[in-house]
């Protein structure tokens, strides 16, 4: 039964899993606090500073976009130690997509403020996607992508 | 074993440029496919290479999901596009890979007037029953 209601849920919102590994299905709703979770933790990695978390966190082989440019993860490791994040805001409405087995991308919206060294504070509004793989049992943020939000599109979840 | 740690971009140093190489030339192929598919207003071919659960995150900010993007086709005209010869895969899972490149493009929408959008982008693809197909593609605009 549960599974059933998963399943239509699932469909509601627009995910998909390959119908081969629908006996894997994980519960959509709680994979996707579990994956805001872990996006989270880095925000606050980012805000603190906290580089060697960073490092735990990221998989060798990440990639970040952002701001116009692509970092891989020794990049963004550097980065951190010229930004300063004052605070951020996700907003409500995230949503998680799961194309796979092992792969489910989230979606959010987040107003971050805060500055480049040597550079002004700013405030930005994106529409972020957040890709998750998981390997050995352990889900992996592998691709972060930021689009700058408009008014007429905030962005906010799916 | 060798060839699923290749794919995986784990190890076999042998191994791993081959696979890999091939599968960005495979994908990169779809996607620019995919960009004749919106130049010609192919809206079936589009259909067929795009999950159902795909979502489209363009520069300005519009987002659009499958039948969103296939409606959207009919008021866009592509006038121009370069990709960039530098672009690069990553395979994530076994089932997921991504498309990294620079993409500049002109097109109008609704016969307004034409506009250039210089942009990074992903393009993310899930292997499903044996065939790749586009879930997630996104761009961020280059300063």
């Amino acid at each position: 039964m549960t599974t059933r209601r998963s399943l239509v849920l699932a469909g509601l919102l627009g995910l998909a899993v390959p119908p081969a590994r629908a006996q894997d299905k994980p519960d959509v709703a709680a994979l996707r606090e579990q994956i805001m979770a872990l996006e989270k933790e880095s925000w606050e990695y980012l805000r603190t500073r906290d580089r060697a978390a960073m490092r735990r966190f990221l998989p060798d082989d990440a990639v970040l976009i952002f701001s116009g440019q692509r970092y891989d993860k020794d990049e963004m490791l550097a980065h951190m130690a010229n930004y300063r994040l004052d605070r951020y805001e996700i907003g409500p409405t995230y949503g998680l997509r799961v194309i796979g087995p092992d792969a489910a991308v989230l979606i959010y919206r987040v107003t971050s403020r805060g500055a480049t060294r040597f550079d002004r504070t700013a405030t930005d509004k994106v529409l972020a996607t957040s890709l998750y793989v998981r390997r050995n049992g352990r889900w992996r943020a592998v691709l972060y992508q930021e689009t700058p939000s408009t008014a007429a599109n905030p962005g906010e979840g799916q | 074993m060798a060839a699923a740690s290749a794919w995986l971009g784990a190890s076999t140093a042998v191994a791993q440029p081959i696979d890999i190489m091939k599968l960005r030339d495979e994908l990169m192929a779809l996607e620019k496919g995919s960009w004749d598919f919106m130049r010609d207003h192919n809206i079936e071919a589009m259909r067929s290479f795009l999950g159902d659960d795909s979502l489209w995150i363009f520069s300005d900010g519009n987002r659009y999901n499958k039948r969103q993007a296939l409606e959207m086709m009919k008021d866009f005209r592509l006038l121009s596009l370069s990709i960039e010869p530098g672009y690069a895969v990553r395979m994530l899972t076994v089932d997921v890979a991504t498309l990294l490149y620079r993409v500049t493009y002109t097109g109008t929408f609704k016969g307004g007037k034409p506009e250039t959008v210089k942009a990074l982008s992903s393009s993310i693809y899930v292997r499903r029953d044996g065939k790749w197909l586009s879930v997630l593609y996104q761009e961020t605009p280059l300063k």
